[in-house]
């Protein structure tokens, strides 16, 4: 079986880009967890395949049907909720090679297949003056197809740009069925009514495979830069109630650290090390007078608020050397400790933000979850988003470590659930299935696998993921 | 098509006593790895490679990992290891923005399991440490024409009267390879203009890097008796390398014995010389040149400015930089053994350098690594652009400059 299939998908791809090599299914079979897999040999891939085309994708598809072998796309496998794992043998079929890239300013936008990285993407489009909406932490090797799948923006604030599925005019998608679908627009209107796009785009990749993305050219706009400290980390939750409620323009992104990543993170950057939480961001607007002025606001808000220091940043080289502190935390702590991060993803509610902080901080300072390991508190404040981050010692048995990263999750759930929320970030099934169906019921759950059927009638799509198909 | 699955698999049973701290420390280092992969972004093997997982960076180390666990070091785990090029892209970046994996480290230690497994070598390779033992050089050539190049010059010999300042440590590819040659005369010739007191070794042998990098400790082991026992009758108690790859050797693997001996690479010395004002420069260099940063210099040890310094004091010279630069320089693909190995990749890292050089307009792509400087000079050649872009080195340069 897993030869002829390995043979038959050679066929479609050609020779140079198909493997059967352990160390190649290896490799495609991890994510970034900080435990050792139980890489069991029966769940190894049967081949990996780089196709070059959606009538490639296609006629695997077609053959994955005959012969009832599941396959798996993966991109660049950075996702943080499990799902990029396969959960049995199949077919694995990387996205490396669809990285066209070409943006049309005619048309006013810009195509991509799933292959390529979201900094390609954004150094693209920097260069002709545009704007990508999409920040995730791992922008560097996330690929463009997992932002599809997940619907996700990253670190970017929803209530300032929203999702990317708010820019995309067009898909070009592989059913599991094996035919080629088109969506969407050539035009810069997205259609009114129906439109199938909306069931690729966050569809947690169970619906098809997207070939080629097409999304609305953004113009680029200024940016101005701000920082602010607080003696207690109430401090900044209760200043970022005050921003939406004072009806200050949302930024582009506001990210927190507590007392201790902020020590931390200065440190490792080399700088001063400030007074207690920490708290950048960065406004918009259409000329570097407006962008100024949004970020004045914000500043005011945290003076009302009582910062240590609220600061405008000046220029971009003084903003560069300061977000050191925070766009290296993730390194600076585990170089400190010497071990792997890992963290959920929690989302409060804009009234409940000053209680999730004191309830995270008790968690981080005071009365620490788990015993011997350091957890710190930093997150996507203006969106409400936090990622406690606990360090791994990295000579902790791997099961005792797989159990902590469970914990967490359980955790993430057990506060999501509380709030009301959803993690904004991340997907929702692999590691989170199980909040989904708490959160919104066996009747949603069993929707979502009603639609899957509708697209995916055999189950060859990421098989395993949903349950009880 | 990538290759198949099993064949030759080894029981983790039979790893040596000797071998077991190794293992320990693989283990110990891949435990850090968080599998971001944002090291795939800097692996240059990756980019030349169709990206497939296993060749780059976390991959190989993660390949070693799980070989290790499932008791599997073969020969496809040789294809992945021995096909890194080492320079080191990936600590870089892990050090600068995860946890600061050192992910080349590993990799050797996995070259050291595959002999100690007796996996067999990639033929080209075996036949370079072959060399290496009999003739303490991976060209295979005659031990006494090793200061052959010397011929003509006026180039003193350790072990005289007079004890050196500086011994010049040449390394093989400068001493035998009949390009590579000249940046060692010119180098002795510019040294020797700067009143610097230099002698070189008759019974200098290789390093040992290149048994090093291929994980053949042992081999090396005898390599570095036997130059440390010539660096102590030369009373060396400084070293220059023409070779990055001996400057690291020396400064990393012999650093212990070498306790209070100043090891630089020739580049180091020539900015020194500059700053005391012997290096002067009669003639002027009226071109546009781009400097390649060797990853034995920039990426493994820090040297970036030095070379660029010794560059803009030269009248005339125009220096650009490419796109990729400093510890984010492109490797040339010679490094960890590569010299004595062939993989295929289309196109070779030092093509696609070159190109990178062509755009910056430059007419010479100027470096200051002898396997560089061949890869370069043989990409100029298959790519044609032979009239387009010269390749020198850093010394054969200033040689011009001061001769005028």
């Amino acid at each position: 079986m897993k030869r002829s299939i390995f043979e038959s998908v050679k066929d479609i791809v050609g020779e140079e880009y198909v493997s059967d090599n352990f160390f190649e299914f290896v490799n495609n079979t991890l994510d970034a967890y900080p435990y050792e897999l139980d890489l069991d040999r029966e769940k190894l891939p049967y081949v990996v395949a780089k196709p070059g085309s959606a009538e490639e994708i296609a006629e695997i598809f077609k053959l994955a049907n005959r012969e009832d072998v599941p396959v798996y796309p993966r991109g660049s496998g950075t996702g943080l909720t499990g799902a990029a794992r396969a959960p049995e043998a199949g077919i694995v079929l990387s996205t490396s090679r669809l990285d066209a890239l070409e943006i049309d300013t005619d048309y006013g936008y810009f195509e991509c297949g799933p292959g390529v990285t979201v900094n390609t993407v954004d150094l693209a489009l920097m260069e002709e003056g545009f704007f990508l909406p999409v920040y995730p932490g791992s922008k560097l090797v996330a690929s463009m197809g997992g932002m599809m799948a997940g619907n996700t923006s990253g670190h970017i604030i929803d209530a300032c740009i929203g999702k990317p599925a708010d820019y995309v005019l067009g898909l070009t998608v592989v059913l599991p069925s094996g035919e080629i679908l088109e969506t969407g627009s050539k035009g810069l209107r997205k259609p009114a009514g129906t439109d199938l796009t909306k069931f690729f785009v966050g569809n947690d990749g169970l619906t098809g495979v997207v070939t080629r993305i097409r999304m609305r050219l953004v113009p680029a706009r200024h940016k101005a830069f701000g920082i602010a400290y607080f003696e207690e980390p109430e401090g900044v939750a209760r200043a970022v109630v005050r921003l939406y409620r004072e009806k200050a323009p949302p930024p582009l992104f506001m990210e927190f650290m507590d007392r201790k990543s902020t020590a931390v993170g200065f440190e490792h950057a080399g700088l001063p090390v400030p007074p207690g939480c920490s708290i950048f961001f960065a406004s918009l607007g259409g000329s570097a007078e407006e962008a100024a002025g949004n970020r004045d606001r914000i500043l005011q808000v945290m003076d009302k608020e009582h910062a240590l220091r609220a600061e405008a940043i000046g220029s971009i080289e003084e903003w560069m050397r300061i977000w050191t502190a925070r766009e290296v935390i993730i390194a600076s702590l585990m170089q400190k400790h010497n071990g792997q991060f890992t963290g959920p993803e929690i989302v409060s509610t804009l009234p409940a933000l000053v209680d999730c902080m004191t309830e995270l901080t008790r968690y981080t300072e005071k009365d620490p979850i788990f015993d011997g390991v350091p957890v710190y508190l930093f997150g996507h404040i203006g969106a409400l988003t936090f990622h406690p981050t606990a360090i791994l010692p990295k000579d902790w048995e791997n099961e005792k470590k797989r159990r902590l990263v469970e914990a967490e999750f359980e955790i993430e759930t057990e506060m999501n659930l509380r709030f009301g929320t959803c993690g904004g970030e991340w997907a929702q099934f692999g590691k989170r299935t199980e909040f989904f169906r708490r959160r919104y019921g066996e009747k949603a759950y069993e929707l979502v696998r009603g639609i899957k059927r509708v697209f995916d009638p055999n189950d060859i799509l990421c098989r395993g993921v949903l349950e009880g198909l | 098509m990538q290759g198949m699955i099993s064949r030759g698999e080894v029981s983790m049973e039979a790893v040596s006593e000797e071998m077991k701290p190794v293992v320990d420390r693989i283990r110990d280092i891949v435990s850090r790895c968080v599998k971001c992969r944002f090291c795939f972004t800097e692996c240059p093997v990756y980019e030349v490679s169709d990206r497939w997982m296993v060749n780059g960076s976390s991959g190989i180390t993660q390949s070693l990992y799980y070989a290790l666990k499932f008791g599997r070091v073969d020969a496809d785990l040789r294809d992945i290891l021995m096909r890194c090029t080492t320079c080191g892209s990936c600590e870089v970046i892990c050090e600068r923005i995860m946890a600061g994996v050192k992910l080349v480290e590993a990799i050797r230690g996995g070259r050291q399991m595959l002999l100690d497994q007796g996996v067999p070598m990639i033929r080209e390779q075996q036949k370079a440490l072959e060399a290496l033992q009999v003739v303490g050089n991976p060209y295979g050539k005659q031990a006494g024409k090793r200061t052959a190049w010397a011929e003509g010059l006026e180039v003193q010999r350790a072990g005289g009267a007079e004890k050196p300042e500086v011994v010049y440590f040449v390394g093989c590819t400068a001493s035998y390879d009949d390009r590579a040659q000249g940046v060692a005369r010119a180098l002795a010739e510019v040294l020797r203009g700067c009143g610097v007191r230099f002698a070189i070794l008759d019974d200098e042998t290789c390093s040992g890097d290149p048994a090093f990098q291929m994980g053949e400790t042992g081999l090396f082991e005898i390599l570095k008796e036997r130059n440390l026992e010539a660096l102590e009758r030369a009373g060396a108690k400084a070293v220059v390398t023409t070779s990055p790859h001996d400057f690291d050797c020396f400064r990393t693997q012999y650093a212990e014995e070498l306790e209070g001996v100043r090891v630089q690479h020739y580049t180091g010395l020539l900015g020194a010389l500059l700053d005391e004002g012997k290096l002067r420069f009669r003639g002027s260099y009226p071109k546009r040149v781009t400097y390649h940063d060797p990853c034995y210099l920039g990426k493994h040890n820090g040297v970036v400015e030095e070379p660029r310094k010794v560059l803009r004091s030269i009248p005339g010279i125009e220096l650009v930089e490419m796109r990729r630069s400093g510890r984010q320089s492109l490797c040339c693909g010679g490094g960890g053994g590569r010299m004595w190995a062939e993989f295929g990749e289309k196109p070779r890292l030092a093509e696609l350098r070159v190109l990178e050089a062509v755009e910056t307009g430059a007419e010479v792509l100027v470096t200051a690594c002898p396997f560089c400087l061949l890869n370069f000079e043989d990409a100029v050649k298959t790519l044609d652009l032979e009239g387009r872009i010269s390749v020198k080195d850093l010394a054969e340069i200033v040689f011009e400059s001061v001769s005028g």
